[in-house]
């Protein structure tokens, strides 16, 4: 009960007007420079940790940070030639330092690093998205979030529900580490988003490309990482409130955290975090769409106690949501479905605008704890030791199906996994970074009502080691793992409990070169494997899609996919210019994928297209390009490009949903402060989607949408109100009302995209006691 | 001190907040008996003059996609009884009943259809694109071989379609003939296109 007290007496101080007592005007102004020869380094990326600040420097190597509230800070610099440092400072009126950056880590003595455990960036391109890029989007769903970044598409259904795509992949080919732990949700269906609360994430990160041996082995297209901010470590409390409300929908979202340390209790931080939205139905320009309201209530905690030398540390986060599925993209049988397609405007597109939520619909409920340890074992290593468990309870609400008056769902299904993980790693001893460790997962699944995947228990175990040799004009890594998993199912056929178990193991290798031949010329290359064993559905579904109405039978025969990949890349940063290319290539033995079967299955309902899981050989290829250029001091343009094209290797066709050729332009446009009005910019952006010509014969119900042009822009500043910086933008998606449908949304069959949406969104970080 | 011992209790009560019985996954649902299942569609046939009797029928075991399916009665093995036979230039009264047989004794499921008259609509047609916003009353198949004519109407003075009339005219045709019961909850209008499919069956009707 101390818990709520302490809630209820931080909620008091929120209140009181003491509140504004604090400075957060403070700025800090300073330089890079290169530690060997004193150059300054321009364009060098300045990133405060814990604070949504990121900016580039000038041609000089200066910057300047503005509406910093006094304390301790970590600032991470970035720059092409140079090692990724972390500065530690502590501000308390407006200064001005000298950042060096060394090129090589080994040369470093004068600059201290931090205590908080920094990822060794992987030699595959990886996007962060924070600061300006994050806020823009903030309350929006991980996927639509995730879209800013380059090479990442979205998989949807509906305009509710959305999963983000790597490389022209998605589900069970990527991985999603909440807060450093594996995501286990029920990943089997497109209609299945990622239960993570959109407000939990201060950084998301996007790891392209195989990484099998740091992540697990089924990595194969890529990693996301959610990660919130590091925990105060000073005797204070702060905290931030964002907001949100948008037009599509008439929906709003928002979120209130709070942090701190306390002064009695040293080594002590603590944050508690919540997040709220709701919306209706949602609106394409012609119509609104019946039943896609959404409601979502989230929150997370997090204790912690950690001393130089190690911690502890608990966090906890649950995620409740409840999904509208659009009553008019759901049919019954073939017959249905072929004249929901003759339709131009979608059955129920008359209905009105509403925010009830009734059948059909998703109940879902996520949780995660994690108690996590860490303890020096020298000055430049530490053994990392963390304990997952996991809940994940989906229910699923048919509309016409035997319960659909009564409150219990079509089928329901209940996953609990536990997870472990000790790893050692060590920090530039004699240019070497690394890892080794040891991970174990087990899961149990449970399903009520109808069948559509069986019960199952599954446990995994890998073992992984990776090494990187850091100089300032090369880096190479390789990596080392080796993964079993067993899966043992449950279900009844024909009254007869059947309980087949599957055993799977296989290695997995990666190796990578950086090379850095000149200050502005970053190239990368890495080739590795990866594998995974089938899924639960691919091997036993026996049940009907909700939504489209296709039958899904799993194949029990079905083996272990394996991947080899290759990727380049190479980013050039040169005073006004920012460009990067990325190509990579995936050769497939045996991709697990769906075929229609010729014949449907005929019931007393009609008759139903069935879908078999099969496994051939097939290749996947893709390239992005961007590049940014400063027209002026304070006008930037932006374009981006992004192609994937996948093969099956026997039959010479087209794999099936991947996404179309994208193109994107935009220009910022940034003023000089005026008043209490700072950061000001102005950003307009265009679109672009090609039709999707590369589609397998007869595996669609549909031929792909044409091609599409989108106009958005977006537009916000920094006010300053009782001198804590309050950060308003405004963004309208779909300006010109454009009727449109996506390829890789599954309900284009039923309806368009929506229309025009304006988000405006408010963001405010506040100090509620400082020490001083 | 105490603010640690707090913080320890806190820590226990989070812990034991995570305890959820999810169940044993050992031990999976036994594949249940649904309550609204439709197993079986009849079709009971009635000559007008000499009031013989024919019935046909198909069924599936659980009424689920399940164990290949329906199959036509009584014989399932050639299936022969797809086959609805009819004579030239007769009159016959149908009715069609749908049962839900994994229950004992049978649930008559029609019996519910006919009490929510106007959320249904059962449609005769030789196939689903030939479906037309029928002339309330008739329905023709194929060139006027066979009429079928709604003998039933909800209170909203739309055809409901369990009991109708057939009227044959000349021999010598084989014509499939699909039969398909709509859930028009909120949208009946005596068209074919709203609301979705319960039950579509087909056959093959001969009048010779």
């Amino acid at each position: 009960m101390l818990f709520i007290k302490q809630v209820i007496f931080v909620f008091i101080l929120f209140l009181s007007s003491s509140l504004f007592s604090q400075s957060c005007d403070l700025v800090l102004k300073g330089q890079v420079l290169d530690e060997d020869n004193s150059q300054d380094l321009g364009y060098a990326v300045v990133r405060v940790l814990d604070h949504p600040t990121v900016m580039q420097t000038n041609e000089k190597g200066e910057f300047e940070i503005k509406d910093l509230c006094p304390g301790k800070y970590r600032i991470l610099v970035q720059h092409v030639g140079c090692s990724d440092t972390i500065f530690a400072i502590t501000i308390n009126k407006s200064k001005k330092v000298v950042f060096k950056l060394p090129h090589n880590l080994n040369a470093l003595n004068d600059i201290e690093i931090v205590a908080e455990h920094e990822e060794i960036k992987p030699v595959h391109s990886s996007h962060v998205l924070e600061g300006k890029s994050l806020d823009q989007v903030k309350g929006m769903n991980l996927a639509e979030q995730l879209r800013q970044v380059n090479g990442v598409s979205a998989l949807s259904t509906g305009p509710t529900i959305s999963k983000p795509m790597i490389n022209g992949m998605q589900g069970y080919r990527i991985l999603i580490l909440n807060n450093g732990i594996r995501q286990e949700g029920q990943q089997w269906g497109s209609e299945h988003g990622p239960e993570i609360d959109p407000f939990v994430a201060q950084r998301l990160t996007v790891i392209r490309g195989a990484s099998s041996v740091r992540y697990g082995s089924d990595a194969l297209g890529g990693v996301i990482l959610v990660e919130p901010d590091h925990l105060p470590d000073t005797a204070s409390v702060t905290g931030e409130f964002n907001a949100g409300g948008f037009s599509n929908g008439r929906g709003g979202a928002g979120s209130l955290m709070l942090q701190g340390s306390f002064a009695k209790l040293k080594y002590f931080s603590w944050r508690v975090q919540g997040s709220l939205k709701k919306s209706g139905s949602v609106k394409t320009p012609e119509y609104f769409l019946n039943n896609t309201g959404l409601e979502e209530q989230n929150f997370s905690y997090a204790l912690s106690y950690h001393r130089k030398k190690g911690g502890v540390s608990v966090y906890y986060s649950q995620v409740n949501s409840r999904i509208g599925i659009f009553s008019g993209a759901h049919v019954g049988n073939l017959t249905d479905l072929q004249l929901a397609f003759k339709r131009n405007k979608p059955a129920d597109s008359l209905a009105p605008f509403s925010y009830s939520i009734s059948s059909p619909f998703q109940q879902v409920f996520h949780e995660l704890l994690k108690v996590s340890s860490d303890f020096h074992t020298g000055n430049r290593s530490r053994i990392f030791v963390t304990y997952a468990l996991q809940h994940n309870k989906r229910q699923e609400f048919d509309a016409h199906g035997e319960h659909a008056e009564e409150l219990t769902p079509e089928s329901e299904y209940r996953l609990t996994t536990h997870s472990a993980e000790i790893f050692w790693e060590h920090d530039h001893i004699r240019s070497f970074r690394g890892r080794v460790g040891v991970q174990g997962t087990y899961q149990e699944n449970v399903y009520r009502e109808n069948f559509f995947i069986p019960n199952y228990i599954s446990s995994t175990t890998g073992v992984f080691a990776m090494e990187r040799f850091v100089r300032s004009k090369f880096e190479a890594e390789a990596g080392i793992r080796f993964d079993a998993k067993n899966l043992q199912s449950f279900y009844y056929k024909e009254q007869q409990l059947q309980e087949p178990k599957r055993d799977f193991s296989n290695m997995s290798y990666h190796a990578g070169l950086i090379l850095k031949p000149v200050n502005s010329v970053r190239l990368s290359f890495n080739g590795g494997t990866g594998w995974r064993a089938p899924s639960v559905n691919e091997l036993y579904s026996n049940g009907l899609h909700h939504g489209v109405s296709a039958y899904e039978k799993g194949n029990a025969d079905l083996g272990i996919e394996t991947c080899w990949q290759a990727a380049a890349s190479l980013l050039f940063k040169h005073k006004k210019i920012t460009a990067e290319i990325n190509a990579y290539n995936y050769w497939f033995k045996n991709y697990i994928y769906y075929v229609p079967s010729p014949e449907p299955e005929v019931t007393l309902r009609g008759a139903f297209p069935v879908f078999n899981y099969t496994q051939n050989d097939a290749r996947l290829s893709g390239a992005d390009v961007m590049l940014s250029y400063f027209l002026l001091r304070n006008l930037a343009i932006k374009g981006r490009a992004i192609y994937v094209r996948g093969i099956n290797a026997n039959t010479n066709e087209p794999l099936i949903y991947m996404p179309a050729d994208r193109y994107e332009a935009g220009l910022t446009f940034t003023f000089s402060d005026k008043g209490v009005f700072r950061n000001m910019f102005i950003e307009p952006a265009v679109t672009y989607v090609a039709k999707q010509t590369r589609v397998p014969q007869d595996l669609d119900f549909l031929p792909p949408p044409d091609a599409y042009f989108l106009v958005g822009v977006s537009a916000g500043s920094t006010i300053r109100i009782k001198q804590m910086p309050l950060t308003i933008s405004l963004t309208v998606a779909n300006l010109t009302n454009t009727v449109y449908r996506d390829y890789l949304d599954r309900f284009r069959y039923f309806n368009d995209a929506a229309g025009t949406n304006v988000w405006l969104r408010l963001k405010m970080p506040f100090v509620l006691y400082d020490k001083k | 001190m105490k603010i640690l011992l707090n913080i320890f209790i806190l820590l226990i009560v989070v812990l034991a907040g995570c305890q959820r019985n999810y169940g044993d996954p050992r031990k999976p649902p036994l594949p249940e008996e649904a309550e609204e299942l439709v197993t079986t569609f009849k079709i009971i046939l009635t000559d007008s003059v000499s009031g013989a009797v024919k019935s046909y029928f198909l069924r599936d075991d659980d009424g689920e996609l399940n164990n290949g399916g329906a199959y036509y009665g009584p014989d399932a093995a050639t299936q022969s009884d797809s086959v609805i036979m009819l004579s030239p230039n007769s009159v016959y009264y149908c009715e069609i009943i749908l049962l839900n047989e994994t229950v004992i004794p049978a649930d008559t499921v029609s019996h519910e259809i006919k009490e929510h008259a106007d959320e249904h609509m059962i449609f005769y047609a030789h196939s689903n694109n030939t479906i037309l916003k029928p002339d309330p009353y008739t329905v023709q198949i194929g060139d006027s071989v066979l009429v079928i004519e709604y003998l039933d109407k909800d209170d909203n003075n739309l055809p409901l379609g369990l009991t109708t009339r057939w009227v044959t005219s000349a021999s010598g045709t084989v014509r499939p003939l699909q039969i398909i019961l709509k859930h028009q909850e909120e949208n009946k209008d005596g068209t074919f296109e709203n609301g979705e499919t319960d039950v579509e069956v087909r056959f093959t009707c001969r009048v010779d």
